[in-house]
């Protein structure tokens, strides 16, 4: 790498611990960043936390965000880690100053509430909580209530109780009761500076109070928000998951949804950008969960504007009935249903009857509570972004990513967070990385075992323990590894002078523990796999009152994991030395942004485009929403990469076919007759995308006067539109239909800027836009009100009764029928302008001879769509841009950064160990019979008519172990769970059910 | 389509001629059908190469030592043989063989699928004591001589064949069906008497035979799920086992090239016998063997045909066949898998159901 760094010497610090927050600690921490995740709240998680389910596979998977450092460590969840060395994690912590010190350096002020709680000591016991006398409202469950002694969640991070300083009366019941003595109720408030070498704020959203919003009923107990209904439906909220009225508990029949409720209104003028689409989801849910619920959504515009949003509302909620109107009022009768007055598109006035209403409600921004301590601006509440950028602020070492900068998404926030750290990486260089397991762990192993005490009265009993483990041959310690790191000497201490190769840990939850502990195993020379994990306070502590119990069960389950690593042995393949080098197919926007950032910290790159010259479809881009002007930005992108020594350019060139795996892929490339050879590590594609071409006649396609949405965007920037009296814009051209059913993305922007600019220009010109949805989410709504005040008309269609464009007499004429005239109208016009979408270019890619799955659209698949949005099913390969969907070119540049971010951990490797969790084949067991490569849910496994046996591919694999479940030869089986460890484990187990407990 | 052949001969002379034809035809050029054995009494699976042969096999004898799917497995697996194999299977080996053509295991290719009604086997040693130099057939057994599986079997006829020879509802000679278009082709060279163009006299026969087996299953699994029930039933009525395994050796869908229960995983060290002894007192050897039986239920149990030759092979005489029927039939209509039904089924080990069974406690979705 160029600038030689060591790990951890850099220090980054996150404000925000929510779902963009703990991204951003993440994907830094894994660069080799020090992290400082800081967060004002008792626990982690933020709103994210709230919503247990997301689209579009009404799932969590928050645990994708984890780490990749090691490929297919997948026995690491999120929690475990959030505990890696180098991140370290501030809660009840609120930023008071920040002071600029040399070097655009930062050092930032905090004052941290006392937790009244010793983290370490804390057993999870939840005893302070049973016998807190102290009753508030819940702000995690929203409608119920929560203890002075609490914690946000199950499973919250930090692994402990915390007291509400502000509402505990101090009657100390709690201390009384603590078996660990954690609890210290005179713990003072405690300052804390840290100095950055870079700022990410993530500081998310305030919902947005309704209370101001009277005539929607929000003082009537059945006029709930989304966040609330979103805890109704959770199976860990108020009402364990059933839909209950809140006024008497009976089933809601009937229920309305209120979108945009606060948002796009006089106070908060923007969108909110991601309600529509877990509005959608709460729909769907309740639909599924309660069938014969009659669901109403009263709508401004659907904005379902990403890859999958659009058609997962199309084909989810056909059941639901779709009002385009916003309630005038909601009234409450005496049995407390609710009147919801409306106005239906043909403007009757409606008033009917609902059980429940509720309001869907929006994102307010936080930054003016402290942006001007960063000196920066803030828009609308949020932090001022930079004009061509989506992350980067005034201060070129702060960046405000996720709702910080605005109303977003979540895959919009995740993507920004990881793009964060590719920023900072390409600024402050980042540092090579040591340490690979050994591949091989030998058998006939030596096992200890280490008990964590949790004080001198945690219920062990220790020499019954150490008797127990004598007699087995087991050598045992007691030792507290997670105090300071003189618990960690201690520990190597013990594997030292005992010569033990296997070790057993058994200890409070695992959060911070085990990867600490894994990666100081690690450096004497042990593969990861030689540890195991036990938390057995949780499951064991809380799940024996009898102390004798407790140790049965304690000695039982540390016996069955030890008796799992003696029988542990294995071969792995050699570690690979990746390329130094990335390669990165497709040179436009992306791909030439993702080249630049490589070179930075010092990465090869061969970057390959198939056309003469670079830039791609950005070439054709005029003057943005905001007024960035793409052309000079592109033409300096440009020359940087042609001047950069670590930049190879090859024009001209195609990708022929793909080889090899992670670390060592190796591509065949074709320029002209010529046939080129490049190693790489890492493959990005940036492939871009292509125009959707109307067919003849769609809306007039081929008459003269119409045209595309970005060839008029070029003429405006000519000036050649200044003569035209009319223009008529149609969207949603080749999106949103039968044969695109997503929305392109970009269209109605590009609509409003040209709409603006030709107003601005000439204010007499007549300008229509005909849109289905105007999809102008977030502060974008800002230039569709600039639009509207400008004078431009809207006019909404629905995709049965499109408008159409004729030419008769020398003009243009567009019939489109008006639902709220109920005619059809023509109007006539200079030019009619064609939002022509966005879609996929087919381009084939062979990968050791199978091709690259696309998803259903044609675009590169994301192997999760929300937590991990730039990453391919094979590891190793990666995509951004439009090759993996409609974006702005903005969006593009940050995708581009955040899959430089994930690609960087592998390239900064000086090796990369082989995956340990991971299928493999015994050749001479298998007979062929093909049920594991139907099982597979990853396609990670192949016939092999060579071999006469299934093959796994491990790049693919991962480690899930379906396929040793289905094949009833083991053939098939996974290499660190054996299925003679998974016997023995049972054994060990079942000993204690005959010794008759 | 579907014919009266040779209405004057017996079924077994039927069915020699039958294969004759197919022979001078060159329609085929071997055939695998059950013979006489090396001009002994007994009758096995043997590959002919021409129609001179056909005097030495006996295709309705009622002896089933062992599963020809096995033995077309055999036949196929490695390579297609170059030139077209006609077999004659039961319709519990049809079925066999059409899981073992799912599992990849048979490869129908180059083989003619001529399958055969089946009224029912005995025992090979009850077989054997009536045996001379004449081969007995169905009729010269009592009804207590045909194995309790067979006479629990509700498939009389295969549902997956090229051509059916039919001998339910055939009042002299056979009746040939074919199923595939390649049984249609090969029908067309055949010289049939008539084409049966009303089969419901085949079909009422069909019927009254598999009502009346389903009547006997029903009550003989009925008292064979009260004997089994619990552990304790269990560990009684596998009480004989010796763990040689040769119910699974003998099982035609068990088609593992190394049994699971064979490997490394079942090589206990010492301390461990030495561990379990201390444990319990006393210590049952051979160990497993329950384990042993469950587990292949659970491997197999949804591709079980219920042919019984894991009970035919068992030294100790446990009717581990009738168990396995007992489990298979019940998961088998619970989840609408039927084995043998169809080459296109869906195997089901690699078939996920979101909605198929809940966990203990579990609301149905």
């Amino acid at each position: 790498m160029a600038k030689k760094v060591k790990e951890f010497e850099r220090h980054v610090v996150v404000l925000g611990g929510g779902a963009a927050g703990i991204a951003a600690a993440l994907a830094l921490n894994d660069l080799g960043f020090k992290v400082s995740l800081i967060e004002k709240q008792s626990h982690l998680l933020g709103t994210i936390g709230q919503l247990d389910k997301q689209f579009p596979n009404d799932a969590c998977g928050f645990c994708q965000l984890r780490s990749r450092v090691e490929p297919g460590v997948s026995e690491l969840c999120l929690r475990r880690d959030l505990g890696a060395e180098g991140l370290d994690i501030y809660n009840l912590s609120t930023l008071w100053n920040v002071e600029k010190l040399k070097g655009e350096r930062l050092k930032l002020y905090f004052n941290q509430e006392p937790a009244y709680i010793k983290p370490r000591l804390c057993v999870r016991c939840r005893k302070c909580e049973d016998v807190c006398p102290v009753e508030v409202p819940d702000e995690f469950n929203l409608l119920g209530k929560r203890k002075a002694a609490y914690t946000r969640y199950p499973m919250a991070i930090p692994p402990t109780w915390v007291i509400d300083g502000e509402n505990c009366t101090r009657c100390g019941e709690c201390v009384k009761v603590c078996p660990t003595d954690c609890i210290d109720l005179e713990m003072q408030p405690r300052e804390i500076s840290l100095e950055a070498d870079a700022v990410v704020i993530a500081t998310g959203f305030s919902l947005i109070d309704p209370a101001y919003l009277t005539e929607l009923g929000v003082r009537f107990p059945n006029v709930v928000t989304s966040l609330e209904l979103e805890r109704i439906l959770s199976d860990m909220g108020p009402t364990q998951g059933e839909l209950k009225r809140p006024s008497d508990g009976s089933e809601p029949k009937k229920v309305a949804f209120v979108f945009c409720a606060g948002s796009r209104d006089r106070l908060h003028p923007y969108c909110s950008t991601a309600c529509c689409m877990y509005g959608a989801k709460e729909a769907r849910m309740l639909g599924d969960k309660y069938p014969d619920t009659e669901l109403t959504i009263f709508y401004m515009d659907r904005r379902g504007y990403g890859k999958p949003y659009y058609s997962y509302m199309e084909e989810t909620l056909p059941d639901v009935r779709w009002i385009p109107c916003r309630p005038a009022k909601v009234e409450e009768d005496q049995d407390n249903n609710l009147i919801v007055h409306y106005e239906s598109e043909d403007g009757k006035f409606h008033k009917e009857e609902f059980d429940l209403v509720t309001l869907v409600v929006g994102q307010e921004g936080r930054a003016d509570d402290f942006a001007n301590l960063f000196e920066l601006e803030t828009n609308e509440g949020f932090v001022k972004i930079e004009v061509g950028s989506e992350i980067g602020t005034a201060n070129p070492k702060v960046f405000a990513i996720g709702s910080a900068g605005g109303p977003k998404d979540l895959p919009d926030s995740i993507t920004e967070a990881q793009a964060a750290a590719g920023r900072i990486a390409s600024l402050l260089g980042i540092p090579k990385t040591r340490n690979t397991p050994p591949k091989s762990v030998e058998p006939f192993p030596k096992v200890g075992v280490v008990f964590d005490p949790v004080g001198d009265d945690d219920g062990l009993d220790k020499d019954a323990i150490k008797t127990f483990f004598a007699e087995k041959g087991i050598t045992t310690a007691f030792i507290n590894y997670t105090e300071t790191g003189k618990g960690l000497s201690e520990l190597e201490n013990f594997i030292k002078e005992k010569e033990l190769d296997r070790l057993v840990v058994a200890g409070p939850a695992p959060n911070k523990a085990e990867r600490l502990l894994k990666e100081r195993v690690q450096e004497l020379g042990w593969h990861p796999a030689q540890l195991e994990y036990l938390d057995f306070r949780e499951p064991v502590l809380w799940g024996y009152e009898d102390a004798s119990k407790f140790n049965e069960a304690a000695l039982t389950l540390a016996l069955a994991h030890a008796e799992k690593l003696r029988l542990l042995s294995f071969d792995s393949a050699e570690p690979v030395q990746p390329f130094g080098r990335a390669l990165i197919v497709g040179a436009g926007a992306a791909g030439l942004w993702a080249a630049r950032q490589f070179a930075d910290v010092g990465v090869s790159v061969t970057l390959i485009e198939k056309t003469e010259q670079p830039g791609g479809q950005a070439r054709k881009l005029s003057r943005t929403l905001e007024g960035f002007e793409p052309a000079p930005f592109l033409e300096n992108l440009i020359k940087k990469v042609k001047k950069s020594k670590k930049i190879e350019l090859l024009t001209n060139t195609t990708l022929d076919r793909i080889e090899g795996e992670l670390g060592k892929f190796t591509a065949h490339l074709k320029r002209g007759e010529k046939e080129l050879i490049r190693g790489a590590a890492i493959i990005l594609f940036a492939t871009g995308a292509q125009e959707y071409e109307p067919k003849k006649d769609e809306f007039g396609w081929g008459l003269e006067g119409v045209i595309s949405e970005r060839d008029f965007a070029g003429r405006i920037s000519k000036g050649e539109t200044d003569d035209l009296k009319s223009v008529v814009m149609i969207q949603c051209v080749g999106s949103r239909n039968e044969e695109h059913p997503y929305c392109s993305r970009v269209c109605c922007r590009r609509a409003l800027a040209n709409a603006i600019a030709l107003k601005e220009a000439n204010p007499k010109v007549e300008v229509t836009i005909i849109a289905r949805d105007v999809m102008s989410w977030g502060l974008s709504e800002l230039y569709y009100l600039k639009a509207r005040e400008l004078g431009v008309n809207f006019i909404r269609y629905e995709k049965d009764n499109p408008p159409t464009v004729s030419r008769r007499d020398g003009k243009l004429v567009v019939s489109v029928f008006d639902r709220l005239l109920d005619a059809t109208v023509e109007l006539s016009a200079g030019s009619v302008v064609l939002a022509n979408g966005i879609v996929a270019s087919t381009l084939p890619i062979l990968y050791n001879d199978k091709p690259v799955s696309f998803d259903k659209f044609g675009f590169f698949a994301e192997v999760n769509p929300k937590f991990r949005p730039t990453e391919l099913e094979v590891d190793g390969m990666f995509a951004a841009g439009l090759a993996k969907g409609p974006k702005r070119l903005t969006e593009s540049l940050t995708e581009a950064s955040a899959a430089v971010a994930k690609a960087l951990v592998f390239l900064r490797a000086e090796k990369l160990a082989p995956k340990y969790y991971v299928a493999r084949t015994n050749t001479r067991r298998c007979a062929f019979c093909g049920i594991c490569i139907d099982a597979c849910p990853n396609s990670a496994r192949v016939m092999d008519d060579d071999l006469m046996s299934a093959r796994v591919i491990e790049a693919i694999c991962q480690g899930c172990g379906i396929c040793a479940s289905a094949c009833p030869s083991q053939a098939a089986h996974l290499l660190t769970l054996e299925s003679d460890q998974a016997f023995r484990m049972i054994d060990v187990m079942l000993a204690q059910t005959e010794r008759g407990d | 389509m579907v014919g009266i052949y040779k209405k004057d001969l017996n079924p077994r002379e039927a069915t020699r001629e039958f294969f004759a034809e197919l022979f001078e035809a060159n329609l085929i050029s071997s055939a695998l059908l059950p013979a006489r054995k090396a001009g002994l009494n007994q009758i096995f699976p043997a590959l002919l190469s021409s129609k001179d042969s056909l005097e030495e096999t006996f295709p309705f004898a009622p002896v089933m030592p062992l599963s020809t799917a096995v033995q077309l497995s055999k036949i196929t697996r490695f390579a297609d043989p170059e030139h077209t194999v006609a077999v004659l299977l039961r319709p519990c080996e049809s079925r066999a063989a059409v899981e073992l053509v799912k599992l990849r295991q048979i490869s129908l290719d180059n083989v003619l699928l001529i399958t055969r009604d089946c009224p029912g086997t005995v025992e090979p040693e009850t077989f054997e004591e009536k045996a001379s130099d004449t081969i007995p057939g169905f009729s010269d057994f009592t009804e207590d001589q045909i194995r309790p599986v067979c006479r629990m079997c509700e498939h009389p006829t295969a549902p997956v064949a090229d051509i059916n020879i039919g001998t339910f509802g055939a009042e002299g000679g056979i009746i040939l069906e074919a199923k595939t278009d390649k049984g249609e082709e090969i029908l067309k060279h055949v010289a049939l008497d008539a084409e049966l163009s009303d089969t419901s006299s085949r079909e009422a026969s069909l019927k009254q035979e598999t009502e009346k087996r389903t009547a006997f299953m029903e009550k003989n699994l009925a008292e064979l799920k009260k004997e089994v029930a619990g552990i304790e039933g269990l560990v009684k009525f596998f009480a004989k086992c010796i763990d040689c395994h040769n119910c699974r050796t003998m099982c035609p869908v068990c088609y593992c090239n190394e049994c699971f229960f064979d490997s490394a995983t079942f090589h206990f060290e010492g301390p461990r016998y030495e561990e379990w002894t201390q444990r319990r007192g006393i210590l049952a050897m051979p160990r497993d063997e329950i384990l042993f039986h469950l587990g292949r239920m659970n491997h197999i149990g949804l591709s079980c045909v219920a042919c019984g030759m894991c009970e035919q092979a068992c030294p100790h005489d446990i009717r581990v066949g009738q168990l396995f029927t007992l489990i298979s039939t019940t998961a088998q209509k619970e989840l609408d898998i039927h084995a043998g039904r169809s080459l296109t089924d869906p195997l089901p080990l690699a078939t996920f159901r979101e909605d198929e069974f809940t966990e203990m406690g579990e609301e149905k979705v």
